[in-house]
């Protein structure tokens, strides 16, 4: 169960994480293919991949979630209540709503 | 114009390929078992889930800038713009999808508590139904316009 919550706190933190990056909250660190160059900067009429940034915060987030996951286990045992899989569903839910009311916005 | 990793582009999407028809196949099984309710701890498929994955997504990190230039920048964004929605969304969707897997793996053995069991099957579930969009919009991209 220990790890459970771990997991599932180390998931809401990538979900936080990932969508604060893409919509703008945390300097994301850009590769310019074109250019060879990595910048948070933005440069104009050049394509610019941010999607590694965004993997790299999640990813970082998520680890700090995994190592914070022992307090929310045990916030979970005062609780008696199974709050690790429902949490882990809503992010993932939030997750895709976002992402993709985002990506419409841009493309569609 | 050089792109970073552009000369092993093609070998490296080839890869990419045979390791996302290793990923579905391996995914689809283990949702198959997760939904009919005899997916258990001890299946030795989340660890072909878990390899194939990060095959996948590291080959399809290598070929990206490739792809960012080649294909996005000079033949998509100028005639094909909506395309990119569905490229993009499967971009993000493999981003969850390998933190999901690797959640998956760390809780493989943890036990056979009922709160385990319930995670296992929605992330088994949800990491088929992430690799299966994938799949179809890198084949239906790919036949528009491949690298």
């Amino acid at each position: 169960m220990n790890r459970l919550c771990r997991c599932s706190l180390a998931l809401q933190f990538f979900v936080a994480a990932y969508l604060c990056a893409a919509f703008k909250v945390l300097p994301v660190p850009k590769y310019y293919p074109t250019l060879h160059l990595w910048t948070t900067d933005s440069i104009e009429k050049q394509p610019a991949m941010s999607w590694y940034g965004y993997t790299v915060y999640g990813l970082a987030a998520a680890v700090v979630g995994y190592l914070l996951g022992v307090l929310y286990a045990r916030l979970q045992e005062r609780l008696k209540f199974d709050l690790a899989v429902p949490s882990a569903c809503v992010a993932g839910l939030v997750f895709v709503v976002c992402i993709v009311l985002h990506e419409a916005h841009r493309w569609l | 114009m050089q792109i970073f990793f552009q000369d092993y582009a093609k070998v490296l999407l080839v890869l990419h390929g045979l390791a996302a028809v290793v990923l579905i196949g391996s995914s689809a099984h283990m949702a198959w078992r997760a939904v009919r309710g005899t997916l258990s701890g001890k299946e030795a498929r989340v660890l072909w889930v878990a390899w194939s994955y990060v095959v996948t997504f590291v080959s399809g990190m290598f070929i990206y800038p490739t792809y960012r230039w080649y294909v996005r920048a000079l033949y998509f964004e100028p005639q094909m713009r909506s395309v990119n929605f569905y490229f993009e969304i499967k971009e993000h969707l493999s981003a969850l999808g390998l933190a999901l897997v690797l959640a998956c793996w760390l809780v493989a053995r943890a036990g056979e508590e009922p709160a385990l069991n319930r995670f296992r099957r929605i992330a088994a579930v949800a990491i088929f139904v992430t690799v299966a969009y994938g799949y179809v919009v890198s084949l239906i991209l790919n036949n528009l316009k491949g690298i």
